[in-house]
């Protein structure tokens, strides 16, 4: 199947473009006929990507070249890739092609500035429905997804040898291997209600109800929320977590030993790698006769921008390239996360228990809602969870005041 | 020609010539590089404004007369692009609903709300994509259906079978009869005319084309400029333009995803006002706010005056030394200085609570936050305040100090009668700047304590200042609203522009009794 849809893409492309001078079946085509030959290119595609994307995308935009004899531009936008594409869209101006999260979607789509894609019904089947999901706004898919990400639990095998199953069980290992810090979990003076969403879905919370699309039905405040918090103000009284942990003391933390216990993303395992720390990845469990406990998930994916001026190579390049088992699986190895193909995540993860366990711990992952109104969340959410950690607002109170906050504020906007 | 233009320009040398032909050609060019793209985007108003503005500098330096013009153009002209433009352009942008949502002009949101419109056919085919063009010029699309291996011509009329083509491997039509293929460049430049191309396939479907592929689907949606509206005949909605809001709205009152940019004329300045969440704290942010900006110019005054005259004191040994590590904080970037602060005040792990024993929780009470804010901000405030009283006190009269000496007045007493009052005179008017710029010391505030300590539910934290809690209100909660944004600035503007003026007036009194 792979070989099919690489060897058709490269043949057919290859055809059509001026530079018929490639037309390798070469399976590999890395023995490339680059050097000697100056390419003559048919047309121009320019591409967005922020600082970590860049130097992969400089890499693999080669073989496109090649195949369709277009010039290829990866252009790195370090820190403001989202501000940088909105000022320059709104004027018609900016690329052809932007990759960027998949919360961005939401408010692209809405200032008009991004263009709907459609994938056939083979090519959304060999996707990761959730990653689909998240790129649909108003039921219109907006880019081509290539990556998945969520947080899971990494566990220090020689302070806590066993698995924990439940949350309980989590605390009661992470009291026993003595260290300073049952579990650290980012929190900060802020909250964080990234991290916190796990535990939060576990005690029946939910954000825009059951598809995470209606900003009418916020769930802050539901039956489940209020028990989420709650819960929130019991483990911060029992010192479980803690408002002083936050996401750039948390791993630090975890490498020095003070805990047995890390919630957060692959990311962090560069450190742990570096430490020479033994760990092992697993899903964060939930609370003990709860609902599992499901993190968000962030997908990584190809806009195609409505002002292109090159619409027929962006175009051309996100519905057939971008989901490609090849591009996928090279772009897999550079950031560590998991491609959004099926067949590329299964391939990836082969032998990869890291991997592995951050795609288990995504099983029941949600796609953060990429709807404006999510903006809305982050902060009264927050301040809610570090207010019933901290003991200065009961759970109750504080999920019911955060409910209200973001209620005010969709309707305001 | 030369002499003639060297007398009537007043240059008297050579050099002083050639180096103003050489600055005059640098204008000219750069005016001719900032014209081109203005010329391109039709922008008649910006090219006039430039036009201007060069003629001004040529007639002002090719003239011998009108001495005080030619020292007083480049400043002018600098102070209107970069002070009073930025400024005009804020109260312009304050008018409009310019933001999240209305970013487009009219017609992008027509288009968006369009092409979002587009569905595939259920279970309809796809093709692979090539382009020809008859003899008379009519375009068609020439489609190659892959799982059944079989050829087509789209046009206008519809889709009609090709029988002789040649194909490339992957089945894409590479030549047809009567047709002249059209290769990837062309295709890529002429893509707008491929994509208003519309080939029926039935009674709503048609053929859609994508990147170098096309598939059946359904357009719902079309704009009628008869009655401006957007109508969705599969939805069955219609949206009508309602260009006072810069939306489409259906007659329920559901928007349409994406509006465009209009003004709004006052809109903006009556919801600072009229605004609960704004009015409720507006007094206690601000009397904060003033305490932070004078609390602020105070403590480093006071800190860097010290400093001053403890190293400006004959005999002191050593004071190259210490004047370099005292000017270390103004050198460093205060952006990483300030993160570096907030992770000292960190309540468990920081390094003040643990060096001073403490367990003050420095984010989570208002009047330590406060004191923290304070602290951190003088920190980094106070070697500029150094310098400039350092200069200060070396250009003191000597004379004045001497003659207080033989009258009796010494130490304390010289200070507050003699030194203080000379230094205020010079000194005052960066005091005031100082001030109005603490006032709006957003990255203090954002980096420190990012307003903490807030409360539950409240919407302005302890330390909020002004324009953290305008930035919060305009882009932390829902989405960016620049339009509101820049009304808050304004009011900001005219709240530190008042102050100033004040200030300034209180000076002048106080220049006429010590002068």
């Amino acid at each position: 199947m792979r070989r099919r849809t690489i060897g058709t893409a490269a043949v057919s492309m290859a055809a059509l473009g001026a530079a018929a001078a490639c037309g390798s079946d070469d399976e590999s085509g890395e023995d490339g006929d680059t050097g000697s030959e100056q390419q003559e290119f048919s047309g121009e595609l320019v591409i967005w990507a922020d600082e970590t994307r860049t130097p992969v995308l400089k890499e693999f935009v080669a073989d496109f070249e090649n195949q369709v004899g277009v010039k290829v531009t990866v252009e790195e936008h370090v820190e403001t890739l989202r501000e940088d594409f909105l000022t320059a869209a709104e004027q018609g101006q900016g690329p052809d092609v932007l990759v960027g999260a998949h919360d961005w979607s939401g408010q692209l789509a809405a200032d008009g500035v991004i263009s709907p894609i459609t994938l056939t019904e083979d090519q959304q089947a060999a996707l990761n429905p959730a990653s689909i999901t998240a790129f649909t706004v108003d039921g219109n898919l907006y880019a081509a997804p290539y990556a998945v990400e969520n947080i899971g639990l990494i566990r220090n095998t020689a302070l806590a040898a066993e698995v924990p199953a439940t949350f309980e069980e989590l605390v009661a290992a992470g009291q026993d291997a003595g260290t300073e810090n049952v579990v650290l979990l980012p929190v900060g003076v802020n909250g964080d209600a990234y991290s916190a969403y796990p535990l939060f879905s576990s005690m029946g919370g939910y954000l825009f109800g059951a598809e995470g699309t209606d900003p009418g039905d916020v769930g802050v405040a539901s039956a489940g929320g209020i028990a989420a918090f709650e819960k929130f103000a019991e483990l911060g009284g029992s010192g479980v977590l803690s408002t002083s942990i936050d996401s750039s003391n948390a791993t630090p933390f975890f490498v020095e030993g003070k805990s047995a216990f890390l919630i957060s993303g692959p990311w962090a395992l560069i450190d742990a790698q570096n430490a020479g720390i033994e760990y092992e990845v697993t899903a964060i469990p939930g609370f003990e006769g709860q609902n599992p406990a499901a993190p968000f998930m962030g997908v990584q994916g190809f806009y195609v921008s409505a002002s292109a001026k090159n619409a027929l190579f962006a175009q051309e390049f996100v519905t057939n390239y971008v989901l490609t088992e090849d591009l996928q699986l090279k772009l897999a190895e550079a950031g560590g996360r998991l491609p959004a193909l099926t067949a590329a995540a299964e391939t990836y993860a082969e032998g990869n228990a890291d991997v592995q366990g951050f795609a288990a711990a995504g099983e029941h992952a949600v796609p953060m809602p990429n709807i404006p109104a999510m903006n809305a969340v982050w902060e009264p959410f927050g301040r809610a969870e570090a207010d019933s950690i901290d003991g200065v607002t009961p759970g109750e109170e504080a999920a019911t005041t955060a409910g209200q906050a973001i209620a005010d504020a969709i309707d305001a906007s | 020609m030369l002499d003639q233009r060297s007398q009537t320009a007043g240059s008297h040398t050579a050099a002083g010539l050639i180096a103003k032909i050489a600055v005059l050609a640098v204008v000219t060019a750069l005016a001719v590089w900032a014209a081109l793209p203005l010329i391109d985007a039709r922008a008649w108003w910006g090219l006039g404004a430039e036009a201007a503005a060069v003629a001004v500098i040529f007639y002002t330096y090719l003239q011998r007369r009108r001495i005080p013009l030619k020292y007083l153009v480049p400043g002018t002209l600098l102070l209107i692009a970069f002070q009073i433009l930025p400024v005009v352009l804020t109260i312009g942008t304050s008018f409009t609903n310019y933001g999240d949502g209305h970013r487009v002009g009219k017609d992008q949101a027509i288009e968006a709300i369009i092409a979002a419109g587009v569905q595939p056919t259920p279970g309809g085919n796809t093709y692979l994509l090539s382009v020809g063009e008859s003899a008379s010029g009519d375009l068609a699309l020439l489609l190659t259906d892959t799982d059944e291996g079989t050829h087509w011509a789209g046009t206008e009329e519809g889709l009609t079978a090709l029988d002789e083509v040649e194909t490339d491997q992957a089945g894409r039509i590479t030549a047809a009869e009567d047709y002249e293929v059209w290769g990837l460049a062309e295709l890529n430049e002429r893509h707008a005319e491929v994509a208003e191309l519309a080939v029926p396939t039935g009674e709503h479907s048609g053929i859609k084309v994508q990147g170098l592929s096309a598939f059946e689907g359904t357009s719902t949606r079309s704009y009628d400029a008869g009655c401006d509206c957007i109508t969705d005949d599969e939805a069955g909605i219609v949206w009508h333009a309602d260009d006072e809001t810069g939306t489409f709205v259906t007659e329920d009152g559901d928007e349409a995803l994406v509006g465009w940019r209009v003004g709004i004329g006052f809109d903006n300045y009556l919801q600072v006002l009229t605004d609960e969440d704004i009015r409720g704290p507006f007094f206690g942010v601000f009397v904060w706010n003033l305490a932070f900006g004078a609390g602020s110019v105070l403590l480093t005054f006071a800190l860097g005056l010290g400093a001053a005259m403890a190293l400006n004191r004959p005999g002191m040994r050593g004071t190259k030394l210490y004047r370099s590590v005292m000017i270390l904080p103004y050198a460093m970037p205060s952006f990483a200085m300030l993160l570096v602060w907030a992770q000292m005040f960190n309540r468990d792990y920081g390094v003040i609570n643990e060096l001073l024993g403490m367990n003050v929780d420095w984010y989570g009470q208002t009047w330590a936050a406060r004191a923290m804010v304070l602290i951190a901000n003088t920190w980094l405030g106070f070697p500029y305040m150094f310098l400039i009283s350092l200069g200060a006190l070396q250009a003191l009269p000597a004379d004045s100090l001497e003659a207080a000496k033989i009258d009796g007045a010494t130490g304390l007493t010289a200070f507050r009668k003699i030194t203080l009052p000379l230094l205020l005179v010079a000194l005052t008017p960066l005091l005031i700047s100082s001030f109005a710029f603490n006032f709006n010391n957003f990255n203090a505030i954002e980096l420190l304590s990012g307003g903490n300590p807030i409360n539950a539910g409240d919407t302005v934290g302890g330390t909020d200042l002004l324009i953290t809690y305008a930035f919060r209100q305009a882009f932390g909660s829902s989405s960016a609203d620049y339009g509101f944004a820049s009304a808050i600035s304004v009011f900001i503007f005219l709240i530190v522009a008042t102050i100033s003026a004040l200030m300034f007036r209180a000076t002048r009194s106080q220049e006429d009794v010590y002068s």
